[in-house]
This record gives structure tokens, sequence and C-alpha cells, in this order.
């Protein structure tokens, strides 16, 4: 008899937790009337379950999940799935230490580029607008790079008349998302490289690739 | 997805590969691993990891049951990596971590021509080969002959490049072919010494993987260089063998058709009606399932099509192109016998 679970489909794992004994955590989703999420590990080494647990609090508290009817298993409020935004801030969440979980990041950051801060605005019904406090050419140029990385990294909807916005498209507010992913979004171009270099660890090359 | 229940079988996993690998009438298409189907995942279920579970027999043989006792393959193989052997010639390695392949660090050659090969004494009884036989011995064991146990041994080519380093050694064909020959012929010796101690220790079949992949080495390469060497090791390694090239090899089928190995396991860039066609019934296919874009990055639904397809085009046994990701997603794998049971019933073979 098999030991593994029929938990739907996994769209994200990470494969090695350096914060509890390497294990590999899998976020798990099943379509039960909304996509539905589970953060589930195969490991029975000693930390594995409080480790779960604690990954689960953070993707409540830092990127707006809530717990689904079923124990253990989370959803958006707006019951969409956001595959890209989840599966970014999952890997994001897995790298935090276990301890004390996180607040929600706020949704402005000082940006190396801009020299200033820049911010995300909910105008609300899904749509963010971005914008830097300072108002100077650099600033203007980032928060319009800004939105680009958001539309980029979370596969969002872009507004053509206006570089600045994006729209989630579901009509819900997404502030925890947007503040847990404000970094990536700054810095597109190495999360994307990251997530390539992360997609070809553990594929086996012929000697002749290798 | 429905899933239609499978009607008792009539034969055994063992059986139904032993068979396919024959080309010889089966209850339904085996799914079959001639190389590795571990996973981070799977390595945790039984607490086998990377790198101990390529290095420590125990280990070794708990990872690879896997296959059989929770994604319903037909075959167990529990050598996963294509390193062994390169270990224990005395190569450098690094064995790396849970979630990545160990390798053969080829800028750090051992050899540099025909005069330095030398196949040591311990070949069979250096840890890292050691291993390899103890966890075919375990398996045999544990499992009886429920189900096939596949071994590998390495080719000369592919040892070529480890021992040499790639570049070296595809110079050297280029500008020494005889000395390339010669080479070849003295390091086959491990290959037929570490084939025939796995079949010794139980196993049904060996993967002989010999990289002459179709990204550097031409069809007329393969026939210059291996065609004739393969067809020696059907009759110096008594067993079924499947002959593992990656890349897209259409261009040499008919060679390898020729060569009496039992099956070929054959990469995704090559079409499964394509392939059937050239190699005539002379050899059986298995693998093509494709590795990094469907098993890794897509879901059950386009492993099903791919399955299908392979079914459709009579490939004798199923199963991925390679080694999968260390992070192929498990329901993905668990997808391939349930096709593969699928379509036999709406096919009305069972």
């Amino acid at each position: 008899m098999g030991k593994t679970l029929e938990l739907g489909r996994r769209i994200e794992v990470h494969s090695m937790d350096t914060h509890c004994q390497d294990i590999s955590l899998g976020l798990y989703c099943q379509d039960v009337e909304c996509p539905q999420f589970l953060v589930h590990t195969y490991s029975h080494a000693e930390g594995s379950s409080q480790r779960v647990g604690f990954i689960r609090q953070s993707l409540i508290s830092m990127i707006g999940l809530e717990p689904a009817d079923r124990p253990g298993w989370l959803q958006f409020p707006c019951r969409k799935i956001h595959q890209r935004a989840l599966k970014r801030s999952f890997l994001d969440v897995c790298k935090l230490q276990t301890g004390k979980v996180p607040e929600p990041k706020p949704l402005e950051a000082f940006d190396k580029k801009a020299e200033g801060n820049l911010r995300v605005v909910s105008l609300g019904d899904g749509l963010y607008r971005t914008e830097a406090v300072d108002d100077t050419d650099t600033g203007s140029k980032r928060a319009r790079a800004l939105a680009r990385g958001f539309v980029k990294l979370c596969e969002l909807e872009a507004d053509e008349a206006d570089p600045l916005r994006f729209d989630f498209g579901c009509q819900s507010t997404h502030d925890a998302l947007i503040g847990m992913l404000l970094f990536r979004a700054q810095n597109v171009r190495s999360s994307m490289q990251e997530e390539d270099a992360a997609a070809g660890r553990g594929v086996l090359a012929p000697p002749s690739q290798q | 997805m429905v899933t239609i229940s499978e009607p008792r079988p009539s034969m055994t996993s063992r059986q139904r590969v032993l068979a396919a690998l024959q080309r010889d009438p089966v209850d339904r298409t085996p799914v079959c691993n001639p190389t590795s189907v571990a996973t981070v995942e799977l390595m945790d279920l039984v607490d086998a990891h990377f790198p101990d579970a390529n290095r420590h027999a125990e280990k070794m043989a708990r990872l690879a049951a896997t296959s059989y006792t929770e994604l319903g393959f037909d075959s167990i193989m529990p050598v996963f990596s294509i390193i062994q052997e390169s270990s224990a010639l005395g190569c450098q390695m690094q064995w790396e971590q849970k979630d990545n392949w160990p390798t053969v660090k080829m800028n750090q050659p051992i050899w540099s021509g025909p005069e330095d090969i030398r196949i040591p004494d311990n070949l069979l009884t250096h840890p890292d080969t050691k291993c390899v036989l103890d966890a075919i011995r375990l398996l045999r064991k544990e499992f009886g002959d429920e189900v096939a146990i596949i071994g590998k041994t390495m080719g000369p080519w592919s040892l070529g490049y480890h021992c040499f380093g790639v570049e070296k050694f595809l110079l050297m064909s280029l500008d020494d072919p005889g000395k390339t020959m010669l080479c070849l012929e003295k390091m086959k010796e491990a290959t037929i010494r570490f084939g025939r101690a796995q079949i010794d220790a139980g196993a049904d079949a060996l993967t002989l993987p010999d990289h002459a992949t179709g990204d550097l080495v031409s069809g007329e390469y393969y026939n210059r260089f291996l065609r004739e060497l393969h067809t020696e090791f059907v009759d110096l390694i008594p067993i079924p063998l499947i002959l593992h090239i990656c890349g897209r090899t259409v261009d040499r089928m008919e060679y390898i058709a020729q060569t009496g190995m039992s099956a070929f396991h054959y990469d995704s860039k090559n079409g499964a009606a394509e392939s059937m066609d050239l190699v005539n019934n002379r050899i059986s296919l298995v693998g093509n399932i494709n590795n990094p874009e469907t098993l890794y990055a897509k879901g059950p639904e386009s492993v099903r099509e791919e399955v299908y397809s392979n079914l459709d085009a009579g490939v004798q046994l199923v199963g991925p192109e390679c080694a999968i990701p260390l992070q192929t997603a498990i329901e993905n794998l668990k997808e391939i016998p349930l096709a593969v049971r699928d379509w036999h019933s709406e096919h009305g073979d069972q």
C-alpha cells in the first residue's frame, strides 16, 4: 500500500529547507468550489510538522490567504488562484526561519535606483497604482518599472492607458501579497533569473552538457 | 478525469517487463523506468536522500523501491546516477546535495591516452559500485519475482567523457579515430564487469547508457565507433540490455536496431511513430515521456497525452525519457501507470 497522498496538483516545491533538516515543502492545490492550497511535507524529520505550521501561518499573515473549510487548507478571500504570485510568495516564505509569525510587509519601500521610496496604492477592486514618494524623473521611471515588475512577476493585467496601474482581475484587494512581493517586483530581472536557475537544478544533463 | 479500474492482471510486473523487452505478448504495456524516478519528496517519504542514496545500498534500495510501491511502475531501478563506475575508476566527484545530481569533475580528467587506461582490480568492491550490487541483492530479496529489477552499466563512450573530459575525448575521435577505438576497447572491460556483477546480484535487465548524444555525435559516428561494440555487449553481457542515448537519435536508430539489444530508451525529441517505423520491430522502444516540459512543468493531463501517443504508436514499454528532474511532482509520475491502464481499458485489451 502506497504512502503518498492524493493532494491534488503540486504547484510549487521548496526542495531543501535549510531551516528544517533539508526537508522538502510542497504547495498543493485542489479545486473544491474554489482553488484551495495545502502546505505539505512527506518528511517525518523532527520539527517538520511545526515547520509546516509556521509556513502555513506565514502564508495567512504575509500574503493574505485565509483558512478554508477543510483542516489545513487555505484559500484567497477572492477565491481565485493567482498562481504565479502565490508560487513566488511561497518560495520567499520558505526562506524565513521558524519563529514568531511575521507581520504583513508595508506597501512602501526604499528603492536604490530611485534614491527614494516607492509605494503601491490600492485603488480598490483589485486595482493598484505605483508611485514615487519623491516626485523626481528617476522616481517616476522606477515607479513605471515597478508596475511592469508586478505585471511580469505575478502575471497581472497591465493598464494600457496608465503604465503605473495594474489589476489583479478579481475585483479584490491583495495588499498583503503586494507588500510581500514589492521587493521582488523592484528587482524583477534578478527574480526571474533566480527562478530560471532553480528550474535547472535537479535536472540531470548528459555528460556532453555538464 | 475518470480512471477505469484495472481488471485482474494475468502477468506480474516482472513478467510483463521481460516479455515486452523481447516483444512478446503482454497483458498490458508495462510502465518501465530504465533510469531514475527519484524525487525530493520520495526521498523524504522513505528517509533516503541524495547524496547518501547514491552511496549506501540500503538507502539506494529503499528510494528505488518507491517506483513500484508508490508510483505503480513495473520496474525498480536503483542506479539513479551515471557516475558510480567513474567514481570507482578514480574520477573526482562532486556529490552535491539532496536536490541535485552527483557529477564527475570532467575538468579534472584522469586519463589522456589509451596507455593510461587501467580498470582497477577493486572495480566491483569500490564502495560506489558495491553499493549498487548490494542494493540489487536487497531488492531481489525483498521483491522476489514480483517486479523487474533493472541495473545500469555505463558504456565506454560515456566513460570516455568522464575519464578524458568531453572536449578532449571528442577531439581525439576526430584527430585519431584508431586511438579512440583503442580507448573504447579498453574501457569496455568496466562496462562488462560491472554489468555481469549486477546479473549475479539479481538484476533482470540492464540499462546501458552510452552518451553518443544527438547534439554532439552523428549517426555516422555511432555506426563507426559504437555499433559493433554494442553488438558485442549483447553476447558478453547475457541479459536484456536497454541502450540509452539522449537527444534526437533517429539518424542512428537503424544502426541501434541492428545491435541485437533488447530495447532502446529514447528521448522525446524523437516522435513515437517515426521511431517505431525506423526500428521496425527489431528492438523494443521505451521512454519518450518528456521530462523538462511535461513531467516537470506541466500537469497530469499533458502526461496522459504523451502516454497515449506512445501507446497509439505501439511502443512496447512506457516511461520517462531519461532520469526525471528531482523536483518532479509525484502526481505526474503516478499518472503514467494510470494512463496506461485506462488506454488499455478504452481499447478493450483488458
